[in-house]
């Protein structure tokens, strides 16, 4: 693995048993887009809150950029970019007066130009004071606040929270220009369908832990795939059990059509399809949704 | 932190302008009255009895220096000024509460920048109200007839000030430990509040003057500089406690975990 942007080792803060973050060993590789996925409550935030300096891990250690957020907070924060899952916009600023705190803050002048830009990318009105804000235009302007520096690594939890679907494939497509120009973005969501759309990598984290984490491709590798067979007679769902031909199956009434979920290459599927004499076969494309699923079924077994 | 303390600034500046010009009236309305009602102040002062005489700092309002020490320096304008950098204290928790801190927190600033931008706040709308309140003693003062010295107007606008940036800085060290606007507003509230009933009372009962001397009001003195000698002791005892204060709200802003 090439160099990282992120690293933890058992990186700890738990409220209670299983909840929070437990033993998280994130590595976050620099220049990629690492989704970082779990239902909700699962201890993403409170993993970002230990990334970025909130709170101060009970157990482990978390380097970000080389840097440890809780003792040298101001100048992480000085190369990324954040956007929290609640954040609010304070009542007295619009988003210009912002970007103008942001620029005297960071001292960086062009602060203010590139939030202009971005937030007309965005269709974002600067000039509405934030406390007039709808969940969506706070969102995006959460978005224009954490990336108008140009950070190196960019934080967001939530980031598409209350956005139109066009507005949001806008942003996916921000994002995968961003890490095109070798930034990295972690980007925490309970939608997989979004994660997949942008993401190089993914992390699954479950009840407290990090259950699986692996390069977006590899991780297509060993999804689940899915073939339909028909047959001209009846034939039972246990002919493709037990992981041999397929790992489970969905049939008809009649039997004449089952739906086979299975791992890895295609062949005993479609040798135990030939023994029993199938009519026509269709493969289905990877399903990394089916793919979570199971891996939060094993999780919970 | 200057950057972060003027932003806040900016935001309750149309605020606290009001609140400042209000002081300010107050006080030279208070004592525009002196010339009209002096007479029935003196017969009312002798029937006073001296437990509400201690609730006003032993003050003798029959006179024009008495009258301006009660009305400016005694009870209405230092609660106020007391309420006005209290709240301003409680923002630290509240901007914590409401998640506006995290537009400030992802920013390069250090947790102590923060939580001495809103000791710098504190400080300067208690300047400001204190402003208000040299203005107003000395217009008034000239109607109502004093013969107060600006110097000793301002030695009892400067204990006043301190009074009210230790009350500030109270509720900001509380911000800073619970991160709850409601526990910064009670516990200041409370020691404000407090210490001004236990010096009252002990300048009432005997053997509790012990007490009296623990309380910030009596180091505040009650405007006493504007009639006599001030212990200074009383000025540097509230300046050590709001170095006390500022020490607490600052360490404890580095270490906590923030709600956010």
């Amino acid at each position: 693995m090439g160099p990282t942007a992120i690293s933890t080792r058992d990186l700890t803060y738990e409220f209670a048993p299983g909840v929070g973050a437990a033993g998280v060993d994130l590595d976050v590789p620099a220049g990629t887009v690492y989704g970082f996925l779990g239902p909700n409550g699962a201890g993403k935030s409170t993993t970002i809150r230990m990334l970025v300096g909130l709170v101060r891990p009970q157990r482990g250690t978390v380097e970000v950029l080389g840097l440890d957020p809780w003792r040298d907070g101001p100048a992480m924060r000085a190369r990324i970019g954040v956007l929290g899952s609640d954040q609010a916009a304070p009542r007295h600023h619009d988003g210009e007066s912002l970007l103008r705190l942001s620029a005297r803050l960071r001292e960086r002048p062009g602060v203010v130009d590139r939030g202009r830009a971005l937030a007309e990318r965005l269709r974002l009105d600067l000039s509405t004071p934030g406390h007039e804000l709808s969940l969506g235009n706070r969102q995006k302007l959460g978005l224009v606040a954490a990336l108008a520096h140009e950070p190196e690594l960019v934080v967001l939890d939530e980031p598409t929270n209350g956005l139109d679907p066009l507005l949001q494939r806008d942003i996916e497509s921000l994002f995968r220009e961003l890490a095109d120009e070798g930034r990295t973005i972690l980007l925490s969501s309970h939608s997989l369908p979004e994660v997949e759309r942008v993401a190089d990598h993914i992390g699954f984290i479950r009840e407290a832990r990090l259950v699986e984490q692996a390069p977006l491709a590899r991780l297509a590798e060993r999804a689940v795939r899915r073939g339909v067979l028909r047959f001209d007679r009846g034939v039972e769902p246990a002919a493709f059990g037990g992981g041999e031909g397929g790992d489970a199956v969905d049939r008809d009434d009649a039997g004449t059509e089952l739906s086979v979920a299975f791992h890895g290459t295609v062949a005993p599927l479609l040798r135990r399809a030939g023994d029993l004499g199938a009519v026509s076969i269709e493969a289905r494309g990877v399903d990394l949704e089916e793919t979570f699923f199971a891996l939060y079924r094993t999780g919970s077994a | 932190m200057i950057v972060l303390a003027a932003d806040q600034l900016r935001a309750r500046r149309v605020t606290h302008t009001t609140t400042a010009l209000g002081l300010l009236a107050l006080a030279v309305m208070y004592l525009a009255f002196f010339p009209s009602i002096e007479d029935q102040l003196s017969s009312f002062s002798e029937d006073l009895p001296d437990s509400l005489t201690a609730f006003i700092g032993d003050a003798d309002f029959s006179t024009a220096n008495g009258y301006l020490r009660s009305q400016v320096y005694s009870l209405v304008s230092p609660l106020l000024l007391c309420g006005v950098a209290i709240a301003a204290g409680a923002g630290l928790a509240r901007t914590e509460r409401d998640q506006t801190l995290t537009t400030t927190f992802v920013m390069p600033v250090r947790r102590r920048e923060i939580a001495g931008a809103w000791i710098i706040v504190v400080c300067v709308l208690a300047a400001v109200g204190s402003a208000a309140e040299v203005v107003g003693a000395v217009v008034g003062g000239k109607i109502a007839g004093t013969d107060v010295g600006i110097d000793r107007v301002l030695l009892a606008t400067a204990a006043l000030h301190e009074l009210a940036a230790l009350a500030g800085a109270v509720a900001v060290a509380v911000s800073a430990v619970t991160g709850s606007p409601g526990a910064a507003l009670g516990v200041a509230w409370g020691v404000i509040g407090g210490s001004f009933l236990v010096t009252s009372v002990s300048n009432l009962v005997n053997g509790l003057s012990w007490l009296g001397s623990l309380s910030p009001w009596s180091w505040y003195g009650t405007g006493e500089a504007v009639e006599g000698p001030y212990d200074v002791l009383g000025l540097v005892l509230l300046i050590a406690a709001w170095v006390a204060a500022v020490v607490i709200a600052v360490g404890a802003f580095e270490r906590r975990d923030l709600q956010l």
